[in-house]
């Protein structure tokens, strides 16, 4: 992590560790939370984060190799929780986008790759760490190449609500 | 921005690093990030809610080919400043140092501020 000037260059002298590995499973540290990628041929992939402004921290999303991970941090990037949503992915990450406007303020879409095919889901109580977990549907986003990929996504929420009766005849 | 020689940074070298493109359009911010050796261009902009403060950025991951596109239509222009913002292989923090990139950027509103996020581990390569 490291903050972005107005001008948009990239302050490096103050950048911080957020995440480190380790290999061998270890005890979190503090501020520094050592996730489990046992062997040495998974990396860390894919950061992504968002900002929940009701709580006031961070969502950070982390791949590496087949575990995914959820992690929290304060305003001032200080670990507050984090947990493994997933265990079967491929090292690509985990992006998230919270659909509070749209459905359920707790809940995240999110993607999650499956071999060449993209699964689309969601994460529910994303805001609590004691709770958070990955939902699946059975369908399939988009599929990707063999190659580096970068795929958006926008979906077009429509929300309809089809009632039907025949009490009037 | 997608072409690996349009970069005037001598000390640029083309997939360690990330570039980002010093664009001031109007409350629009485009960053061009290399990863993996593959140009990917970030295109993100500021957007004010009507009802509040409160100000998000949107993040769109777009090809080399559709930074092409952007080039011949004119969004992004001739006299655009490509600046490194940070190799991995050079990071001040000996502990950041690597080949993994992977970057992303996030907002604060509250801040208000950006935060880049990266990965910067030494690891083999990755598929």
């Amino acid at each position: 992590m490291a903050p972005i000037e107005k001008d948009l260059t990239v302050d490096l002298s103050s950048a911080r560790r957020l995440v480190m590995r380790a290999s061998v499973e270890a005890p979190v540290f503090k501020e520094t939370p050592i996730l489990v990628p046992a062997r040495r041929d998974a990396c860390l992939s894919a950061v992504r984060a968002t900002f929940n402004a009701a709580r006031r921290e961070y969502l950070v999303t982390l791949s590496v190799g087949r575990h995914a991970y959820v992690l929290y941090f304060d305003e001032g990037w200080g670990l507050r929780a984090y947990r493994e949503v997933y265990s079967e992915s491929g090292d690509h990450g985990l992006p998230i986008a919270p659909i509070g406007a749209y459905g359920r303020t707790r809940q995240a879409l999110t993607t999650i790759p499956r071999g060449q095919l993209v699964k689309l889901g969601y994460l529910d109580n994303v805001d609590s760490p004691e709770e958070v977990s990955l939902v699946l549907d059975e369908g399939y986003a988009f599929q990707h190449e063999l190659d580096n990929d970068v795929c958006d996504m926008t979906l077009l929420p429509r929300m309809a609500l089809f009632y039907e009766s025949d009490e009037f005849g | 921005m997608g072409s690996r020689d349009a970069s005037p940074e001598p000390s640029w070298r083309p997939g360690v690093g990330f570039i980002l493109l010093n664009v001031k359009l109007t409350g629009r911010l485009v960053i061009a990030l290399p990863d993996f050796g593959r140009h990917v261009v970030l295109q993100g902009a500021y957007e004010q809610r009507l009802d509040s403060r409160t100000y998000y950025y949107r993040l769109r991951p777009i090809g080399p080919s559709t930074a092409m596109l952007l080039r011949v239509v004119g969004v992004l222009r001739e006299d655009m400043k490509v600046v490194s913002v940070l190799e991995p292989y050079r990071l001040p923090i000996r502990d950041l140092r690597g080949d993994v990139g992977s970057p992303y950027v996030v907002y604060n509103p509250f801040g208000p501020c950006y935060y880049l996020l990266f990965l910067g581990e030494r690891t083999l390569r990755c598929p």
